[in-house]
């Protein structure tokens, strides 16, 4: 494990975002139950995990959706406090939720602004506006898009991730959380985000990417943080770890150096 | 207008496109319109004498509904109901009628923007009870509509009180052309302005967003709790202007007004605003209202018990309603 002192105070050296013993529990549940992870600037960092380890609850604690009971999350080493979805898109944190959190009945460009939307200097929402800078930012990732003017309740699977991936591109996210971005998508949707993917954090993003698919996170991931019953099991550089050690760190929730042989025997079956 | 080049020319590139995705979306409005019309010609049909006298009478008694079912329909778009709309009604008719009881046709000006201040106070209470308690919408506004009824006795405890002069004069009565009521005008121009500033604003967005997915604007940044405290603030203000109505239309105050919260349920189901929040307008809600009162007309022409009337109502409701989950079901699995 790289474990890079942070004696030095060059920015580079400053993760983009820290969280320190997160803890989120609803009633008994104790669905995060003290995680710690960062994120660099350019840097994909997978968050992989069983159904229910609470990537998604660790998630929400950073994207202000659900704030966490306890912990401190730092944004370029400053200590910050995120309440709501407000807050944190206030943060240049963007997300792009598991369940698609679009609203069904207005169109597109009303979905790219909503919360944020443009308005004349009336004071009155300036449609226009709003569509040419919605066609702007889809022509660059999905051009095949047309469906500016429908509610967003007739769109397909992959023109709706279109619509939530143009909201957090177009407000310059600086830092992204993709919730299984990929789940709904056929696999020219899937290979146009992975492209996007790598896009962005050429770019300078920093990108939590929650995902199932291994491979997936293999191929796009820096390093990788592995959540078992709600705590991290551990960060691993992707060039330094197999897959089958990951796989073995997501079922058997311990790092590479517990596992006995008799349970990597049986892991294989 | 204030039109900048850029909308010109995108509204100008294909206008019988733009024309008729209008149409698609006000598709269930104009079919309403369309039965209106074929209502009136077939009113005119068994009802030879029915004319001027009764357009007038049609326009001053739909009058306070029309404008209670606006307010009902502001809030069901944001995915809430507001159950004490009648209750709300009955308070700022009552409270006008008795200011205004013998005072100066001045005062009578101070009281109606007292009034409609009121209705928006009292709107704003019932959302921020909704918004803190989380309890559901539909208990939080029964609760209150006992409220604001028990207010009303207190200002009132028997019909009275009175109207100003302009007041009465502002609805009753035809305007340059004997076909055409003052309060259609009044209707359209209120409905017509706040309406209109509605869907232009902000606001307007977040109404039809959180009735559509509240999670979903949530965590796009939309404050909730906010936006649904204006719904419920407008709905009081348009439930004021019904309140006034009364007040101008009867020239009285009567603390126990009719059944108008459940009538504006049915107008709003039957002009096409989804109970399930994001979906219709005002337009729709308004020309149900016309067509219920006209129902109601031609079946005391046609002789039968006006309480057949109440019962067809609630037919028409039950068919409109099962017509449309149909449809939705059908457009939601094709
Ligand atoms: N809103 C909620 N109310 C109650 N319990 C919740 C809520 N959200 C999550 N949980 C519980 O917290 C735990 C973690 O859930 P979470 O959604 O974070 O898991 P996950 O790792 O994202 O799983 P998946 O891979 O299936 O998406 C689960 O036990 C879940 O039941
Ligand atoms: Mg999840």
């Amino acid at each position: 494990m790289s474990s890079g002192e942070a004696n030095m105070t060059t920015t580079e050296l400053v993760p983009l975002v820290e969280m320190r013993d997160i803890r989120v529990a609803f009633g008994g549940v104790h669905a995060v139950d003290g995680c710690t992870v960062d994120l660099y600037r350019g840097e994909v960092v997978g968050l992989v995990g069983g159904n229910g380890a609470g990537k998604s609850t660790l998630m929400r604690a950073l994207s202000g959706a659900h704030p966490p009971d306890s912990g401190e999350i730092r944004i370029d080493g400053q200590p910050v406090s995120i309440t709501n979805p407000r807050d944190a898109k206030t943060l240049a944190i963007e997300t792009i939720y598991q369940t698609l959190a679009l609203a069904d009945n207005v169109d597109a460009p009303s979905n790219v602004f909503l919360g944020r939307e443009v308005t004349t200097r009336l004071g009155s929402l300036d449609d226009s506006a709003m569509e040419s800078a919605t066609r702007t930012v889809m022509g660059r990732l999905n051009p095949n898009f047309t469906a500016f003017k429908t509610q967003v309740k007739s769109l397909s699977g992959g023109q709706r991730q279109a619509v939530a991936i143009a909201r957090a591109v177009y407000f310059n996210a600086k830092i992204l959380i993709m919730d299984e971005p990929t789940a709904a998508l056929g696999p020219a949707e899937t290979a146009q985000v992975r492209a996007l993917i790598r896009q962005l954090k050429s770019e300078g993003i920093g990108i939590f990417l929650v995902s199932h698919d291994i491979h997936d996170v293999f191929d796009l991931a820096d390093r990788i943080s592995v959540m078992y019953h709600g705590q991290i099991v551990g960060t691993v550089n992707k060039d330094e770890v197999t897959i089958d050690q990951v796989l073995g760190m997501i079922i058997l929730g311990k790092r590479p150096e517990e596992v006995t042989q008799k349970e990597l025997a049986k892991l294989h079956g | 207008m204030t039109a900048t080049a850029g909308t010109v020319e995108t509204a100008g590139a294909q206008p019988t496109e733009a024309l008729a995705r209008w149409a698609r979306r006000n598709a269930w409005s104009l079919g309403l319109l369309a039965f209106f019309a074929a209502l009136l010609v077939f009113t005119k049909f068994i009802q030879p004498s029915y004319g001027v006298t009764g357009v007038q009478g049609l326009a001053i008694s739909v009058l306070p509904l029309a404008l209670a079912a606006v307010a009902q329909a502001i809030v069901v778009i944001s995915g809430g109901i507001d159950l004490s709309i009648g209750s709300m009604m009955a308070l700022t008719n009552v409270v006008a009628a008795s200011l205004m009881l013998g005072r100066s046709d001045e005062f009578a000006v101070v009281v109606v923007v007292g009034v409609l201040l009121l209705g928006l106070v009292l709107g704003a209470v019932n959302g921020a009870l909704v918004v803190l308690t989380r309890v559901p919408d539909i208990v939080v506004t029964l609760a209150m509509s006992f409220v604001w009824a028990g207010c009303a006795l207190l200002v009132l405890k028997t019909p009275g009180g009175g109207s100003a002069q302009w007041l009465k004069d502002l609805v009753l009565g035809p305007l340059g052309n004997e076909w055409i009521p003052k309060a259609a005008i009044v209707l359209v121009l209120i409905v017509g302005l706040i309406w209109w500033a509605v869907r232009r604003s902000r606001f307007g967005l977040s109404l039809y967003a959180i009735g559509s997915n509240q999670l979903a604007a949530f965590r796009s940044g939309v404050s909730v709790g906010r936006a649904k405290v204006f719904a419920y603030a407008l709905t009081g203000l348009f439930a004021a202007f019904a309140g006034l109505s009364l007040t101008a239309s009867t020239g009285i105050g009567n603390p126990l007004s009719g059944s108008y919260t459940l009538q504006s349920v049915a107008a709003v189901v039957l002009g096409g605003v989804s109970l399930a929040g994001g979906r219709g307008g005002a337009f729709g809600p308004i020309v149900a209202v016309l067509i219920l009162a006209l129902l109601r007309t031609d079946m005391t022409f046609l002789n039968l018990n006006p309480n057949l009337a109440t019962s067809a109502q609630g037919i028409i409701l039950i068919g409109v309603v099962m017509v449309g989950t149909l449809f939705q079901i059908r457009r939601g699995r094709p």
